[in-house]
Protein backbone atom coordinates (compact mmCIF):
# COMPACT_ATOMS: atom_id res chain seq x y z
CA UNK A 1 0.00 0.00 0.00
CA UNK A 2 1.23 3.43 -0.87
CA UNK A 3 2.13 5.67 2.07
CA UNK A 4 -0.42 8.28 0.97
CA UNK A 5 -3.27 5.78 1.39
CA UNK A 6 -1.95 4.72 4.75
CA UNK A 7 -1.93 8.35 5.91
CA UNK A 8 -5.40 9.02 4.52
CA UNK A 9 -6.90 5.96 6.21
CA UNK A 10 -5.15 6.93 9.46
CA UNK A 11 -6.55 10.44 9.26
CA UNK A 12 -10.09 9.21 8.61
CA UNK A 13 -9.99 6.61 11.38
CA UNK A 14 -8.45 9.03 13.90
CA UNK A 15 -10.93 11.76 12.99
CA UNK A 16 -13.84 9.36 13.35
CA UNK A 17 -12.67 7.99 16.66
CA UNK A 18 -11.61 11.29 18.27
CA UNK A 19 -14.38 13.42 16.77
CA UNK A 20 -17.06 10.83 17.48
CA UNK A 21 -15.79 10.23 20.98
CA UNK A 22 -15.67 13.93 21.77
CA UNK A 23 -19.16 14.42 20.34
CA UNK A 24 -20.51 11.55 22.46
CA UNK A 25 -18.95 12.83 25.69
CA UNK A 26 -20.04 16.43 25.23
CA UNK A 27 -23.50 15.48 24.05
CA UNK A 28 -23.94 13.29 27.11
CA UNK A 29 -22.90 16.12 29.43
CA UNK A 30 -25.12 18.67 27.75
CA UNK A 31 -28.07 16.27 27.89
CA UNK A 32 -27.83 16.34 31.69
CA UNK A 33 -27.81 20.15 31.79
CA UNK A 34 -30.61 20.33 29.24
CA UNK A 35 -32.74 17.89 31.22
CA UNK A 36 -32.20 19.83 34.45
CA UNK A 37 -33.13 23.12 32.82
CA UNK A 38 -36.07 21.56 31.01
CA UNK A 39 -37.31 20.19 34.33
CA UNK A 40 -37.07 23.69 35.81
CA UNK A 41 -39.01 25.06 32.84
CA UNK A 42 -41.71 22.42 33.20
CA UNK A 43 -41.96 23.08 36.93
CA UNK A 44 -42.14 26.84 36.48
CA UNK A 45 -44.65 26.52 33.64
CA UNK A 46 -46.86 24.45 35.91
CA UNK A 47 -46.53 27.09 38.64
CA UNK A 48 -47.41 29.87 36.20
CA UNK A 49 -50.42 27.90 35.04
CA UNK A 50 -51.54 27.09 38.57
CA UNK A 51 -51.04 30.62 39.86
CA UNK A 52 -52.80 32.14 36.87
CA UNK A 53 -55.77 29.84 37.40
CA UNK A 54 -55.80 30.56 41.11
CA UNK A 55 -55.63 34.31 40.57
CA UNK A 56 -58.43 34.10 38.08
CA UNK A 57 -60.63 32.17 40.50
CA UNK A 58 -60.08 34.74 43.23
CA UNK A 59 -60.94 37.61 40.91
CA UNK A 60 -64.02 35.91 39.51
CA UNK A 61 -65.47 35.05 42.87
CA UNK A 62 -64.52 38.35 44.39
CA UNK A 63 -63.17 36.44 47.32
CA UNK A 64 -60.25 37.84 49.21
CA UNK A 65 -58.13 34.76 49.42
CA UNK A 66 -56.03 32.22 47.61
CA UNK A 67 -52.60 33.62 48.17
CA UNK A 68 -49.84 31.51 46.80
CA UNK A 69 -47.50 29.46 48.88
CA UNK A 70 -44.62 30.98 46.96
CA UNK A 71 -43.29 34.40 47.70
CA UNK A 72 -41.05 36.65 45.71
CA UNK A 73 -37.62 37.58 46.90
CA UNK A 74 -36.87 39.90 44.02
CA UNK A 75 -35.92 39.50 40.42
CA UNK A 76 -34.45 36.35 39.05
CA UNK A 77 -30.74 36.05 39.66
CA UNK A 78 -28.53 35.77 36.65
CA UNK A 79 -25.05 34.35 36.58
CA UNK A 80 -22.80 32.60 34.20
CA UNK A 81 -23.67 29.31 35.77
CA UNK A 82 -27.06 27.66 35.84
CA UNK A 83 -29.69 30.17 36.84
CA UNK A 84 -31.77 29.76 39.94
CA UNK A 85 -35.06 31.64 39.82
CA UNK A 86 -35.58 33.83 42.87
CA UNK A 87 -38.67 31.98 44.03
CA UNK A 88 -38.65 30.82 47.62
CA UNK A 89 -41.42 28.79 49.10
CA UNK A 90 -43.08 30.30 52.15
CA UNK A 91 -42.96 26.83 53.65
CA UNK A 92 -39.31 26.15 52.84
CA UNK A 93 -37.65 24.30 55.69
CA UNK A 94 -40.96 23.39 57.30
CA UNK A 95 -41.78 19.91 58.52
CA UNK A 96 -44.51 17.78 56.99
CA UNK A 97 -47.13 16.06 59.10
CA UNK A 98 -49.02 13.22 57.47
CA UNK A 99 -52.10 11.69 59.01
CA UNK A 100 -51.75 7.98 58.36
CA UNK A 101 -55.48 7.28 58.65
CA UNK A 102 -56.73 9.94 56.26
CA UNK A 103 -53.58 10.21 54.15
CA UNK A 104 -53.67 13.98 54.42
CA UNK A 105 -50.45 15.96 54.75
CA UNK A 106 -49.66 19.54 55.55
CA UNK A 107 -46.57 21.55 56.42
CA UNK A 108 -45.90 23.42 59.61
CA UNK A 109 -42.97 25.46 60.99
CA UNK A 110 -40.03 23.27 61.94
CA UNK A 111 -39.85 24.89 65.37
CA UNK A 112 -43.30 23.64 66.33
CA UNK A 113 -43.23 20.41 68.31
CA UNK A 114 -46.09 18.02 67.63
CA UNK A 115 -47.91 15.60 69.78
CA UNK A 116 -50.99 13.49 69.49
CA UNK A 117 -53.21 15.05 72.07
CA UNK A 118 -55.34 13.02 74.43
CA UNK A 119 -57.64 16.00 74.69
CA UNK A 120 -60.32 14.51 72.47
CA UNK A 121 -61.77 11.90 74.79
CA UNK A 122 -63.88 8.95 73.79
CA UNK A 123 -66.88 10.67 75.31
CA UNK A 124 -66.43 13.71 73.10
CA UNK A 125 -65.90 11.49 70.08
CA UNK A 126 -69.21 9.81 70.87
CA UNK A 127 -70.86 13.15 71.29
CA UNK A 128 -69.58 14.43 67.99
CA UNK A 129 -70.09 11.11 66.33
CA UNK A 130 -67.15 11.14 63.97
CA UNK A 131 -64.09 9.04 63.39
CA UNK A 132 -61.63 11.73 64.11
CA UNK A 133 -57.93 12.21 63.89
CA UNK A 134 -56.42 14.68 66.26
CA UNK A 135 -53.02 16.15 65.67
CA UNK A 136 -52.31 18.79 68.22
CA UNK A 137 -49.52 21.19 67.42
CA UNK A 138 -48.41 22.54 70.76
CA UNK A 139 -45.44 24.34 72.11
CA UNK A 140 -44.24 25.03 75.58
CA UNK A 141 -41.57 27.53 74.75
CA UNK A 142 -41.85 30.72 76.76
CA UNK A 143 -42.16 32.89 73.67
CA UNK A 144 -45.21 30.96 72.54
CA UNK A 145 -46.86 30.82 75.94
CA UNK A 146 -50.60 31.00 75.61
CA UNK A 147 -50.74 29.99 71.96
CA UNK A 148 -52.96 27.11 70.95
CA UNK A 149 -52.70 25.22 67.71
CA UNK A 150 -55.08 22.43 66.82
CA UNK A 151 -55.59 20.38 63.70
CA UNK A 152 -58.51 18.05 63.31
CA UNK A 153 -59.22 15.75 60.40
CA UNK A 154 -62.44 13.85 59.80
CA UNK A 155 -64.73 12.51 57.09
CA UNK A 156 -67.34 14.98 55.87
CA UNK A 157 -69.87 12.15 55.64
CA UNK A 158 -69.49 11.51 59.38
CA UNK A 159 -71.39 14.71 60.07
CA UNK A 160 -74.51 13.84 58.11
CA UNK A 161 -76.48 12.46 61.08
CA UNK A 162 -75.18 14.65 63.84
CA UNK A 163 -75.99 18.18 64.99
CA UNK A 164 -73.32 19.53 62.65
CA UNK A 165 -75.23 18.40 59.56
CA UNK A 166 -76.06 21.98 58.67
CA UNK A 167 -72.43 23.04 58.87
CA UNK A 168 -71.40 20.06 56.75
CA UNK A 169 -73.94 21.12 54.11
CA UNK A 170 -72.59 24.66 54.18
CA UNK A 171 -69.03 23.45 53.76
CA UNK A 172 -70.05 21.24 50.82
CA UNK A 173 -71.66 24.29 49.21
CA UNK A 174 -68.45 26.26 49.74
CA UNK A 175 -66.57 23.46 48.00
CA UNK A 176 -69.03 23.29 45.11
CA UNK A 177 -69.40 27.05 44.58
CA UNK A 178 -65.78 27.98 45.30
CA UNK A 179 -67.18 30.80 47.38
CA UNK A 180 -67.63 31.45 51.07
CA UNK A 181 -71.11 32.87 50.47
CA UNK A 182 -72.83 29.73 51.76
CA UNK A 183 -70.90 29.65 55.01
CA UNK A 184 -72.30 31.30 58.08
CA UNK A 185 -70.21 32.83 60.83
CA UNK A 186 -68.72 30.27 63.14
CA UNK A 187 -68.78 27.28 60.79
CA UNK A 188 -66.38 24.85 62.39
CA UNK A 189 -66.03 21.21 61.52
CA UNK A 190 -65.44 19.16 63.57
CA UNK A 191 -67.38 21.23 66.09
CA UNK A 192 -65.91 22.24 69.41
CA UNK A 193 -67.49 22.10 72.78
CA UNK A 194 -67.26 25.86 73.15
CA UNK A 195 -69.15 28.96 72.11
CA UNK A 196 -68.13 30.93 69.04
CA UNK A 197 -68.74 34.64 69.32
CA UNK A 198 -67.58 37.74 67.52
CA UNK A 199 -66.72 35.87 64.33
CA UNK A 200 -65.80 37.75 61.17
CA UNK A 201 -67.51 37.02 57.86
CA UNK A 202 -65.83 33.89 56.44
CA UNK A 203 -63.61 34.36 53.41
CA UNK A 204 -62.92 31.75 50.77
CA UNK A 205 -59.59 29.92 50.69
CA UNK A 206 -58.27 27.12 48.48
CA UNK A 207 -55.01 25.31 47.96
CA UNK A 208 -52.96 26.15 44.89
CA UNK A 209 -54.24 23.06 43.10
CA UNK A 210 -57.80 23.79 44.20
CA UNK A 211 -58.28 20.31 45.70
CA UNK A 212 -58.94 21.55 49.22
CA UNK A 213 -61.36 24.48 49.51
CA UNK A 214 -62.95 26.15 52.45
CA UNK A 215 -63.19 29.18 54.63
CA UNK A 216 -61.18 31.14 57.14
CA UNK A 217 -62.29 33.60 59.74
CA UNK A 218 -61.27 35.23 62.98
CA UNK A 219 -63.38 34.80 66.09
CA UNK A 220 -63.52 34.63 69.83
CA UNK A 221 -64.03 31.02 70.81
CA UNK A 222 -64.05 29.60 74.29
CA UNK A 223 -66.08 28.05 77.05
CA UNK A 224 -65.40 31.16 79.09
CA UNK A 225 -65.59 34.55 77.45
CA UNK A 226 -62.06 35.92 77.26
CA UNK A 227 -59.88 38.31 75.27
CA UNK A 228 -58.37 35.46 73.30
CA UNK A 229 -58.63 35.68 69.53
CA UNK A 230 -59.02 32.58 67.38
CA UNK A 231 -58.27 31.91 63.74
CA UNK A 232 -60.23 29.07 62.18
CA UNK A 233 -59.61 27.58 58.76
CA UNK A 234 -61.88 24.77 57.57
CA UNK A 235 -61.15 23.02 54.28
CA UNK A 236 -62.54 20.02 52.46
CA UNK A 237 -61.81 18.00 49.35
CA UNK A 238 -65.51 17.01 49.38
CA UNK A 239 -64.63 13.81 51.22
CA UNK A 240 -62.48 14.79 54.16
CA UNK A 241 -62.57 17.88 56.28
CA UNK A 242 -59.53 19.40 57.93
CA UNK A 243 -59.90 22.13 60.51
CA UNK A 244 -57.11 24.35 61.75
CA UNK A 245 -57.71 26.27 64.92
CA UNK A 246 -55.16 28.74 66.23
CA UNK A 247 -55.66 30.93 69.27
CA UNK A 248 -53.67 33.45 71.26
CA UNK A 249 -54.33 36.37 73.59
CA UNK A 250 -55.28 39.60 71.87
CA UNK A 251 -52.73 42.41 71.76
CA UNK A 252 -55.57 44.60 73.03
CA UNK A 253 -56.39 42.32 75.97
CA UNK A 254 -55.71 44.99 78.59
CA UNK A 255 -57.80 47.53 76.67
CA UNK A 256 -60.87 45.27 76.69
CA UNK A 257 -60.48 43.91 80.21
CA UNK A 258 -62.69 45.69 82.75
CA UNK A 259 -61.53 46.74 86.19
CA UNK A 260 -63.32 43.76 87.75
CA UNK A 261 -61.54 41.36 85.41
CA UNK A 262 -64.48 40.73 83.11
CA UNK A 263 -64.32 41.28 79.35
CA UNK A 264 -65.83 44.39 77.81
CA UNK A 265 -68.80 43.76 75.54
CA UNK A 266 -67.08 45.88 72.89
CA UNK A 267 -64.47 43.13 72.48
CA UNK A 268 -66.88 41.22 70.24
CA UNK A 269 -67.26 44.30 68.03
CA UNK A 270 -63.48 44.57 67.89
CA UNK A 271 -63.09 40.90 66.86
CA UNK A 272 -65.77 41.31 64.20
CA UNK A 273 -63.84 44.23 62.72
CA UNK A 274 -60.68 42.21 62.16
CA UNK A 275 -59.42 41.73 58.60
CA UNK A 276 -56.31 40.15 57.17
CA UNK A 277 -54.62 43.56 57.29
CA UNK A 278 -55.41 44.33 60.93
CA UNK A 279 -52.55 45.00 63.33
CA UNK A 280 -52.95 42.07 65.68
CA UNK A 281 -50.36 39.39 66.39
CA UNK A 282 -52.75 36.58 65.50
CA UNK A 283 -53.58 38.24 62.17
CA UNK A 284 -49.89 38.69 61.49
CA UNK A 285 -49.29 34.99 62.17
CA UNK A 286 -52.27 34.16 59.97
CA UNK A 287 -50.67 35.96 57.04
CA UNK A 288 -47.19 34.53 57.54
CA UNK A 289 -47.86 31.08 58.99
CA UNK A 290 -51.43 29.80 59.46
CA UNK A 291 -52.54 30.62 55.92
CA UNK A 292 -49.50 28.86 54.46
CA UNK A 293 -50.12 25.80 56.63
CA UNK A 294 -53.66 25.57 55.25
CA UNK A 295 -52.50 26.15 51.69
CA UNK A 296 -49.96 23.32 52.00
CA UNK A 297 -52.65 20.68 52.59
CA UNK A 298 -52.37 17.79 50.14
CA UNK A 299 -53.71 14.29 49.87
CA UNK B 1 10.51 3.19 10.92
CA UNK B 2 10.05 6.43 9.05
CA UNK B 3 6.54 5.55 7.94
CA UNK B 4 5.58 4.68 11.52
CA UNK B 5 6.70 8.10 12.70
CA UNK B 6 4.72 9.74 9.91
CA UNK B 7 1.60 7.80 10.87
CA UNK B 8 2.01 8.69 14.55
CA UNK B 9 2.46 12.37 13.72
CA UNK B 10 -0.59 12.19 11.44
CA UNK B 11 -2.65 10.60 14.23
CA UNK B 12 -1.54 13.26 16.71
CA UNK B 13 -2.34 16.15 14.39
CA UNK B 14 -5.67 14.67 13.28
CA UNK B 15 -6.68 13.91 16.87
CA UNK B 16 -5.79 17.40 18.00
CA UNK B 17 -7.62 19.08 15.11
CA UNK B 18 -10.78 16.98 15.31
CA UNK B 19 -10.75 16.76 19.09
CA UNK B 20 -10.52 20.50 19.71
CA UNK B 21 -12.62 21.26 16.64
CA UNK B 22 -15.49 19.08 17.82
CA UNK B 23 -15.22 20.42 21.35
CA UNK B 24 -15.36 24.01 20.09
CA UNK B 25 -18.36 23.41 17.85
CA UNK B 26 -20.23 21.49 20.51
CA UNK B 27 -19.56 24.12 23.17
CA UNK B 28 -20.88 26.78 20.82
CA UNK B 29 -24.04 24.75 20.24
CA UNK B 30 -24.63 23.71 23.84
CA UNK B 31 -23.77 27.20 25.10
CA UNK B 32 -26.47 28.73 22.92
CA UNK B 33 -28.96 26.03 23.90
CA UNK B 34 -28.21 26.48 27.62
CA UNK B 35 -28.52 30.24 27.32
CA UNK B 36 -31.90 29.90 25.61
CA UNK B 37 -33.13 27.56 28.32
CA UNK B 38 -31.81 29.81 31.10
CA UNK B 39 -33.59 32.74 29.50
CA UNK B 40 -36.80 30.72 29.56
CA UNK B 41 -36.22 29.76 33.21
CA UNK B 42 -35.61 33.40 34.14
CA UNK B 43 -38.65 34.55 32.24
CA UNK B 44 -40.87 31.92 33.85
CA UNK B 45 -39.40 32.60 37.30
CA UNK B 46 -40.19 36.28 36.83
CA UNK B 47 -43.74 35.44 35.73
CA UNK B 48 -44.25 33.26 38.81
CA UNK B 49 -42.95 36.05 41.03
CA UNK B 50 -45.19 38.66 39.42
CA UNK B 51 -48.23 36.40 39.58
CA UNK B 52 -47.56 35.66 43.22
CA UNK B 53 -47.21 39.33 44.02
CA UNK B 54 -50.52 39.99 42.29
CA UNK B 55 -52.20 37.07 44.05
CA UNK B 56 -50.77 37.87 47.45
CA UNK B 57 -51.63 41.52 47.00
CA UNK B 58 -55.23 40.66 46.24
CA UNK B 59 -55.38 38.62 49.43
CA UNK B 60 -54.56 41.56 51.63
CA UNK B 61 -57.73 43.60 51.81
Amino acid sequence: MKPIWTILITVVLTAAIVGGGMYYVMNKNSDGDESALQAQIDDLSAKVSTTSTTSGAAVTSGAAITPSTVVSTGTAATSGAATTPAVVSATAGWKTLTDSHFGISFKYPATWPTSKSAYMTAEENDLIGVAESWASLTTDTLADKGKTRYVRIAKLSDFVNDPSKNQATQLKAVYANKSAAAAVKGTMLPPVNAATSGATTPVYIQTADGVFRGISYFASIGQDYSTTIDCVIVMTDNTNVITFHFAMPSDKASQYTMADGTVSSTFITYVQSLTSSSTESLVSEYNSVYKNIALSVTK
Amino acid sequence: MRSTIIILITIAITAAVFGFGTQYLMSQYTGKMTKDLETQVNSLGKQVNELNQVTTGSAVK
